[in-house]
C-alpha cells in the first residue's frame, strides 16, 4: 500500500474511524433532542455549553472538583516520587525496590480501592475529597517513582559533585543544579499523574462513596440518567488535558522513536 | 550510580524520607489491603467474623457465576488482543511510516489519550440500537426499525466491550510495532525474504509477525492483563450477565446482602493470584527482554 492511492484510502479510513466519533460527540453536545432516526439533529441547543462556561450547574462544579483533586494528586505524587526515586537510585537494592513499586499495578484501581475501603472508613476519610486524593496518590505515587527513577544518572551525580566542590551548600545544589536539570521530567511526571487522577473512575466511586462527583463520575451519571448531550459535553471537557499533553509532547515522541 | 557511589551517598537523609513515603504509600496499603481481604474471605474479620472457615472460597470456586465471570474476562482479554494485534501487524506491513506523517500521527495518537469512560460512551453512542450506525442503516434501507438492529452493546457476547478495547488497542499496537519495525530492521529482513522469492503473505507470517510479536511480548501481556481487569468499559457497554471479574467483585461488595462481601474478597484475591501467576511464569520463562 505504499502507492499514492493506497495511502489515500488508508488515510481516509483512519480519519473516518478515529476522527468521526469526536465530531459525533460535538454534535451530541449541542443538541437536547436527537430522536431516532435523525442523522443530524434538527434542533441545535448550546445552552449546556453556555451554562458550563458561565460556571453554572453540576458540570462546572465537577470540573472544579476534578481540577482540585488532580492538581493535589499530581503535586504530592510528583514531589514524593522525586524524593523516593532519589532514595531508590542511592540504594543497593534499587532493582528490588523498583519491582516493589510495580505491585500496586497488579490490581485494577477499583479492586485495590475495594480492599482498602475499610481503612478509609475507619480513618473517617471515606466520602471526602481528602480520602479520594489519598486513594489516588496510592496509584499515582508509585507511577511517579517509576517515571522519575531514570533521572538520577551519572550526569546528575557529576553535576552535583562539581557544584559541591565549588562550595555550594546542599540546598543550593538542589535548587540551582538538580531542579533545573529535572524540570522536564518533573513536568512530564506532573502531567502524567494529573491524567491518572483526571481519568480515575472506579477508585473514586468507591472511596468517594458517590459524594465526590468528579468529571468522570459525572459522565457516568449523565449516561445513566439518559442525558447523552451533557455526557458528551463532560466527555469533551475530560478530553482537553490529554489532548494538550499530546500536542506538547508529540514532536519529542517522534524525535525519540524514529 | 555505581555501588561505591551508592554507599558513599548514604549519609544523605533523603533516603530515610523516601523509604518512609514508600512504606506508607505503597507497602503498608498493599499489606493492609491483601491482609484484610484474606482475613475477610476466611471469616476472621468483618461483619461475618464467626471464626476460620473456607466456605467462602469453596462457594467461590463452585459458583457458576464466578467461574462464568472468570471465563468471560479471559474471553474478553484474548479476543481484544488477538484482532488488535493482527490489524496492527497488517497495517505495519502495509504502511510502517504513518507515524512520520503529521496529520496521521495525530490521528493515531488520539485514541491513546482517550479515557476509558469516554471510549465506552462513544461506542455506546455509535453502536447501540438508537446509535449512529443504526440510524445510518435505517437511512440506507437496511433496517426499517431500530429493533431490527442487532444488539452490539450490553450484549451477551460482549461485542461492545470488544469494540471499545479493539478501537483503543489497535493504534497503540500499531505505534509499538511501527517503532519495533524500524528498530529491529524488519524491512531489511522482509526485503531479503522477498528477494529469495517468498510471497508477501509468507513474509508476513514467517518474518514480520514472529519478530514483532516476540519483541512486543511483555507489552502484549500487560495489555492482556489490563483488558482482563477492566472495569469502566464493561460497566458501560458490557452485559448484565456474565459480568467481568472486576464488575462482579464490586457489585458483590456493594450488595445489601452482606453474605456476598466475603465472595467479593475471594474474587479480588483470585484476580491477584491469576495476575501474579501469569507474571511469575513470564519472569521465570524469559530473559526480561522488554520492548
Amino acid at each position: 500500500m505504499r502507492n499514492k492511492h493506497g495511502h489515500i484510502i488508508l488515510k481516509t479510513g483512519l480519519i473516518i474511524i478515529y476522527l468521526f466519533p469526536f465530531l459525533y460527540l460535538i454534535i451530541l453536545s449541542v443538541t437536547s433532542r436527537f430522536p431516532f432516526p435523525e442523522i443530524i439533529p434538527a434542533h441545535l441547543d448550546v445552552s449546556h455549553w453556555t451554562s458550563a462556561f458561565k460556571g453554572e450547574g453540576d458540570l462546572a462544579q465537577s470540573l472544579l472538583v476534578s481540577m482540585i483533586i488532580s492538581l493535589a494528586v499530581a503535586a504530592v505524587s510528583t514531589t514524593f516520587g522525586f524524593i523516593t526515586s532519589r532514595t531508590f537510585a542511592e540504594s543497593k537494592y534499587e532493582h528490588q525496590l523498583t519491582k516493589l513499586a510495580y505491585l500496586p499495578f497488579l490490581f485494577p484501581p477499583v479492586i485495590y480501592a475495594s480492599m482498602l475501603s475499610h481503612f478509609f472508613i475507619a480513618g473517617h476519610v471515606s466520602g471526602t475529597i481528602i480520602g479520594v486524593i489519598i486513594g489516588q496518590i496510592l496509584i499515582a505515587y508509585p507511577f511517579a517513582i517509576l517515571l522519575l527513577r531514570g533521572f538520577w544518572g551519572r550526569t546528575v551525580q557529576q553535576s552535583e559533585e562539581s557544584a559541591k566542590t565549588l562550595g555550594a551548600s546542599p540546598v543550593q545544589v538542589f535548587i540551582r543544579v538538580v531542579l533545573p536539570m529535572a524540570r522536564g521530567i518533573l513536568f512530564i511526571t506532573f502531567f502524567q499523574t494529573f491524567l491518572i487522577s483526571w481519568f480515575e473512575y472506579g477508585l473514586t466511586t468507591l472511596l468517594g462513596l458517590g459524594h465526590i462527583q468528579t468529571l468522570t463520575l459525572r459522565v457516568f451519571g449523565y449516561i445513566q440518567e439518559g442525558n447523552p448531550s451533557l455526557a458528551a459535553l463532560s466527555s469533551l471537557f475530560l478530553f482537553i488535558p490529554p489532548v494538550l499533553l499530546l500536542l506538547i509532547y508529540k514532536p519529542s515522541l517522534f524525535r525519540r522513536r524514529f | 550510580m555505581t555501588t561505591s557511589e551508592k554507599k558513599s551517598s548514604s549519609k544523605f537523609n533523603i533516603p530515610s524520607a523516601g523509604h518512609l513515603f514508600f512504606l506508607l504509600l505503597v507497602l503498608l496499603p498493599l499489606m493492609l489491603g491483601i491482609g484484610y481481604a484474606l482475613l475477610y474471605s476466611l471469616g476472621l474479620t468483618g461483619l461475618l467474623n464467626h471464626g476460620f472457615t473456607l466456605q467462602y472460597w469453596i462457594k467461590g470456586f463452585t459458583s457458576s457465576e464466578l467461574l462464568g465471570s472468570l471465563g468471560f474476562s479471559l474471553y474478553i482479554a484474548v479476543f481484544s488482543i488477538v484482532p488488535s494485534v493482527f490489524m496492527a501487524l497488517v497495517l505495519v506491513q502495509a504502511a510502517p511510516d504513518l507515524p512520520l506523517r503529521p496529520v496521521l500521527s495525530v490521528i493515531l495518537y488520539l485514541p491513546l489519550v482517550v479515557p476509558a469512560v469516554m471510549a465506552a460512551f462513544l461506542i455506546f453512542q455509535l453502536y447501540s440500537a438508537s446509535g449512529f450506525v443504526s440510524r445510518l442503516f435505517y437511512h440506507l434501507g437496511i433496517i426499517n426499525d431500530l429493533h431490527q438492529f442487532p444488539p452490539l452493546v450490553n450484549d451477551e457476547l460482549g461485542i461492545g466491550i470488544l469494540f471499545t478495547h479493539i478501537g483503543m488497542a489497535t493504534p497503540f499496537f500499531y505505534l509499538l510495532f511501527a517503532n519495533l519495525y524500524h528498530q529491529e530492521r524488519v524491512e531489511e529482513y522482509s526485503a531479503l525474504a522477498a528477494t529469495l522469492g517468498t510471497p508477501p503473505r509468507q513474509v508476513f507470517r514467517r518474518v514480520i509477525a514472529p519478530i514483532l510479536i516476540r519483541r512486543a511480548q511483555p507489552t502484549l501481556l500487560l495489555y492482556l492483563l489490563f483488558a482482563f481487569g477492566s472495569y469502566e468499559i464493561p460497566l458501560l457497554v458490557g452485559p448484565s450477565s456474565p459480568r467481568m471479574l472486576s464488575v462482579l467483585a464490586i457489585q458483590k461488595l456493594q450488595m445489601f446482602d452482606i453474605s456476598q462481601v466475603p465472595l467479593a474478597y475471594v474474587i479480588n484475591l483470585l484476580y491477584l493470584g491469576i495476575v501474579g501467576l501469569v507474571l511469575l511464569l513470564r519472569t521465570t520463562t524469559s530473559e526480561g527482554d522488554y520492548a
